[in-house]
């Protein structure tokens, strides 16, 4: 049994305790298999971390990437925050702000 | 321009969009503390309309319970007065967005996706801040900026004309009507906020959105709904009508004491939730 924080949570595993909103509601029981559906409800109640059942993974080597479409992202980005990048809060937001963009761009690749 | 002048032009506008009467008798029984549950259900079930959609949302997995919640009394008791309230006030926001194809300067659907971005955001920052009403910003977030509905739909040359000012010099929409109209979004927001007789809490938000070091009182909400604004801006999701992302205010930024490390799995949170929560409301 380990604690994971919710956004790394997947369809599929099994939680190792029940888990419960902050008004004691029961939202999910101990043993339960994980589904996508089941990780946004958790989410939607701000459940921040389940106890899950088995051992943590390993995260996976991203894949390389695509230079020039990551270049046309930050092109876009560094306009949008023209101006602010003096502000070490903006420079995080533009950084995490590039990386999904990315994401999107590569999942939309992949449904192609 | 003065607030006097904006509410003179407000008061011109005969048709300007009213909460549907059901919503205006929910929020006086909720406000009214010798309301009981009994009261609040009768007045929903009075409403068909209302009442399916109050059913399809609390069996959404976005509240995802357990069970089945056949009936509106149930749904009173598991969710609370201010949660069905936020929730009810939620779905009649989105009849009141016009429908695409209108011509309009600025699309609906992307105002709209603005609009469900940063209440998603702000209902995650909530979260991680630990704050006691996350429906409530939820519903702040979908309505701050409820000032340019009004705008697109009967301040059509004024909005316009700014909306072409913050192209050709790429800025904020915000800034473009101040320099071209003398008056913006926000004091639209905060006058429509008052005809609707909405918490005050929540007119604040609409109202200093853009400058939360100007409101009298920085609540967290209104530092919250700011903050999620520029992420959502961040990570475009919808439009609000410019290309840019402003900076962070210092003191909202102070005032929701967010860990720097935390933004990423905000936002990330935020792109995750944006889609399901877009099934289950259209």
């Amino acid at each position: 049994m380990y604690t994971a924080r919710i956004n790394s949570v997947k369809p599929g595993m099994v939680l190792a305790d029940s888990v419960s909103n902050l008004q004691g509601v029961l939202l999910l029981a101990k043993g339960t298999v994980l589904k996508q559906k089941n990780i946004l409800m958790l989410k939607a109640w701000g459940i921040m971390e389940v106890a899950l059942e088995g051992q943590p993974e390993k995260e996976e080597n991203a894949k390389p990437q695509a230079e020039d479409q990551k270049k046309s992202i930050e092109n876009i980005l560094m306009d949008r925050f023209y101006g602010t990048l003096d502000d070490e809060v903006m420079v995080e937001v533009m950084n995490v702000s590039a990386s999904l963009l990315y994401g999107r761009l590569l999942k939309e690749n992949e449904v192609e | 321009m003065s607030q006097l002048n904006i509410s003179a032009i407000i008061n011109r506008i005969d048709d300007l969009p009213t909460l549907p009467r059901t919503i205006l008798r929910i929020t006086e029984v909720i406000n009214n503390p010798r309301s009981s549950a009994d009261d609040l259900s009768r007045i929903i079930t009075d409403d068909q309309v209302l009442t399916a959609r109050l059913l399809k949302l609390v069996n959404s997995s976005f509240y995802g319970f357990p069970q089945r919640i056949s009936t509106v009394a149930g749904a009173i008791v598991l969710l609370g007065f201010d949660a069905i309230r936020n929730l009810l006030l939620t779905s009649s926001i989105f009849d009141f967005f016009p429908k695409r194809g209108k011509n309009f300067i600025l699309e609906p659907d992307e105002l709209w996706d603005h609009s469900l971005g940063c209440a998603v955001g702000a209902k995650v920052i909530g979260s991680y801040i630990r704050h006691e009403k996350v429906e409530e910003l939820f519903v702040a977030g979908l309505l701050h900026d409820i000032g340019k509905i009004v705008q697109i739909l009967y301040l059509k040359k004024d909005f316009e004309a700014a909306f072409s000012y913050a192209r050709e010099q790429n800025s904020l929409i915000f800034t473009a009507e101040n320099r071209t109209l003398g008056y913006n979004h926000a004091q639209v927001g905060k006058l429509l906020a008052e005809k609707w007789n909405l918490p005050s809490k929540l007119a604040d938000v609409i109202a200093f959105h853009h400058e939360p070091g100007l409101a009298e009182n920085l609540t967290q909400d209104i530092a919250v709904v700011h903050v999620a604004d520029v992420f959502c801006r961040g990570i475009m999701i919808g439009s609000g009508g410019d290309n840019r992302v402003p900076k962070i205010d210092k003191l909202a930024w102070e005032s929701i004491q967010l860990d720097l490390k935390k933004i990423k799995p905000i936002m990330e949170q935020m792109e995750e939730e944006i889609h399901d929560i877009k099934m289950t409301l259209e």
